[in-house]
């Protein structure tokens, strides 16, 4: 698994990456959280398929069970990809608008 | 969800993913069924999907398609099973005697990133428009959805500040934000959550009413603005309810 699997900001992990980058996080906590600032429920499969690959590519890790919760934490890899994708993703957006700006002129 | 339909889906993924995340897996579809967050359908089409997406990324196109075609059936079980199950979503027995009537939920939220949630009665059949209003603290930023019983997220005040909150009136240190959705489309009626949200800040309260109105108003404003549901029918050049 490479990370240029991982792609832009509606790639499901880049979501997870997002949700992780404000600190260590367990499924449920950041499925509410993707839930709140993208607007998109995920369900647990979609959620551990995510994590799963990010954790392969050592992007994230496991922390220790608490009770039935499994938290994950991002890793340095991780906000570094994570950093490269939402930089396209501006660049993109900035280009894409300035374009829309100079077709409505 | 029952144990055995839970256990067949996560039989669906490959050995090593099995022994690494059934127990997380478990738990969380636990918790979120517990918590009324996601219904037994979805979940079995969720889990099924990401079998089949898991599974797929190790075959080639041939045992891929077999695989494509035995996901398909055990959703189909599934989805029967869990169906057969399924709780039934909470009757709307007022009918029309909720039409005009406000259901209000005074809701508090803690200090940093907290949520609250009241209970409401929407509406069958599915064609009522709705009026929403959020009273809360002038400085407060927050943001209000619904979730259907049948686990659909509907967007309604997505912030209090900045140009999300536009709607939004701020008289003294409360703010007003008023919206009207003036068409209910396809949701089912039945019992719905009004999930009220905030990432930071201060502890903060708001009141939330929401009111159900009839349709016959708001289809004469759609149809002769020129934009129309799927229930009016377009006749030579207008459109006629």
């Amino acid at each position: 698994m490479t990370t240029e699997r991982i792609r832009g900001p509606s790639d499901r992990s880049v979501l997870v990456l997002t949700s992780l980058a404000e600190g260590p996080k367990h499924g449920y906590a950041l499925i509410k959280d993707i839930e709140s600032f993208a607007g998109i429920k995920m369900g647990p499969g979609t959620l551990y398929g995510a994590l799963a690959k990010l954790e392969e590519s050592g992007l994230v890790e496991a922390l220790p069970a608490e009770n039935r919760r499994h938290p994950y934490r991002v890793t340095v890899a991780g906000l570094e990809l994570l950093r490269g994708r939402l930089s396209e993703s501006v660049r993109l957006a900035e280009l894409g608008l300035v374009r829309i700006a100079g077709a409505t002129s | 969800m029952k144990r055995r339909v839970l256990d067949l889906l996560l039989g669906l993924y490959p050995r090593n993913w099995r022994k690494r995340y059934t127990k997380e897996v478990a738990d969380l579809t636990h918790e979120l069924l517990e918590q009324r967050e996601i219904n037994p359908l979805r979940v079995a089409i969720d889990l099924a999907m990401s079998a089949l997406f898991v599974r797929g990324r190790t075959l080639n196109r041939r045992h891929r398609s077999v695989l494509v075609a035995g996901c398909a059936v055990v959703v189909a079980i599934g989805a029967v099973t869990v169906i057969a199950t399924e709780e039934s979503p909470t009757p709307s027995p007022l009918g029309d005697a909720l039409v005009g009537r406000a259901q209000m939920g005074d809701l508090h939220l803690a200090r940093g990133q907290s949520s609250a949630h009241f209970t409401i009665t929407a509406i069958s059949p599915p064609i009522h428009a709705y009026n929403v209003l959020v009273e809360t603290a002038a400085s407060a930023n927050l943001s209000v959805h619904f979730l259907t019983w049948y686990g659909k997220y509907l967007g309604v005040q997505y912030s209090t500040q900045g140009t999300l909150g536009a709607n939004c009136t701020v008289t003294g240190t409360r703010m007003t934000c008023p919206s009207h959705f003036p068409e209910l489309g396809a949701e089912r009626g039945g019992h719905w959550k009004v999930i009220a949200s905030k990432r930071t800040g201060p502890p903060v309260s708001v009141r939330i009413i929401v009111t159900f109105q009839s349709a016959a108003i708001d289809h004469v404003r759609l149809a002769t603005s020129g934009v129309c549901s799927h229930s009016c029918t377009l006749l030579g050049s207008k459109w006629r309810t």
